[in-house]
């Protein structure tokens, strides 16, 4: 299965601490929520059976250590 | 196996590096679990050769039915900052990259920034792993390193 690795359009606009649901094929959200479970209850919904969860932080900044 | 970063935006650009405003991450694919629990879906965690520790969100803990609060506790902290942590630790295991299957004690903690962290203690000493970053985009190598008896 062909995977996307360019996150950053994909996630600009999802919601800011949260879990987001990204479809096997990382290609688009397919569920959000405050908690993995409610993220992954909306992929499923949306006919996404094997959803990839990423959170999502208030800001992205550089990381250091 | 060969695993490209992973690009994500991140909330200011890079001044001193042309203003751009993206990041490029080496991110794994793993599902978490214990027991005889069935694995989590699968997880975007960070490959961080800085981080002593492999950690993961409470919420993630939960999920997975641990008692959080239950495991071994040790504040744990960044460098940038006098701040500390509690971070609790629990066995668990790590299915990765769907090839290779772990047990490792991790920490889970409250508030990290990603669903999970490999650090060096669990991931480190059990993968090898070489950075490339003369490609574009920069790629990671994982090989899992053979046990010693």
């Amino acid at each position: 299965m062909e995977q996307n690795y360019d996150l950053s359009e994909i996630l600009a606009k999802a919601p800011r601490n949260s879990w987001v649901a990204l479809n096997a094929e990382k290609t688009k959200v397919v569920g959000t929520g405050k908690d993995p479970e409610t993220a992954v209850s909306e992929a499923l919904s949306n006919g996404a059976h094997d959803p990839v969860l990423i959170w999502c932080p208030a800001a992205r900044i550089p990381l250091v250590g | 196996m060969r695993i490209p970063y992973t690009r994500l935006q991140m909330a200011e650009p890079w001044v001193a590096f042309g203003n751009e405003d993206f990041e490029w991450l080496p991110l794994l694919d793993v599902q978490l679990g214990q027991g005889r629990t069935k694995p989590s879906y699968s997880l975007e965690v960070l490959v961080d050769t800085g981080s002593s520790l492999c950690l993961f969100r409470a919420d993630l803990g939960r999920l997975i039915g641990l008692d959080v609060e239950a495991g071994a506790m040790q504040e744990i902290g960044g460098v940038t900052t006098n701040q500390t942590e509690p971070a609790y630790f629990h066995t668990v295991k790590l299915y990765i990259a769907r090839s290779w299957t772990v047990r490792i004690k991790a920490g889970i903690v409250e508030t990290l920034q990603w669903a999970g962290i490999l650090g060096r203690r669990g991931f480190f000493d059990k993968f090898a792993v070489r950075f490339d970053h003369s490609v574009s985009p920069p790629m990671f190598d994982l090989e899992r390193i053979p046990q010693i008896q």
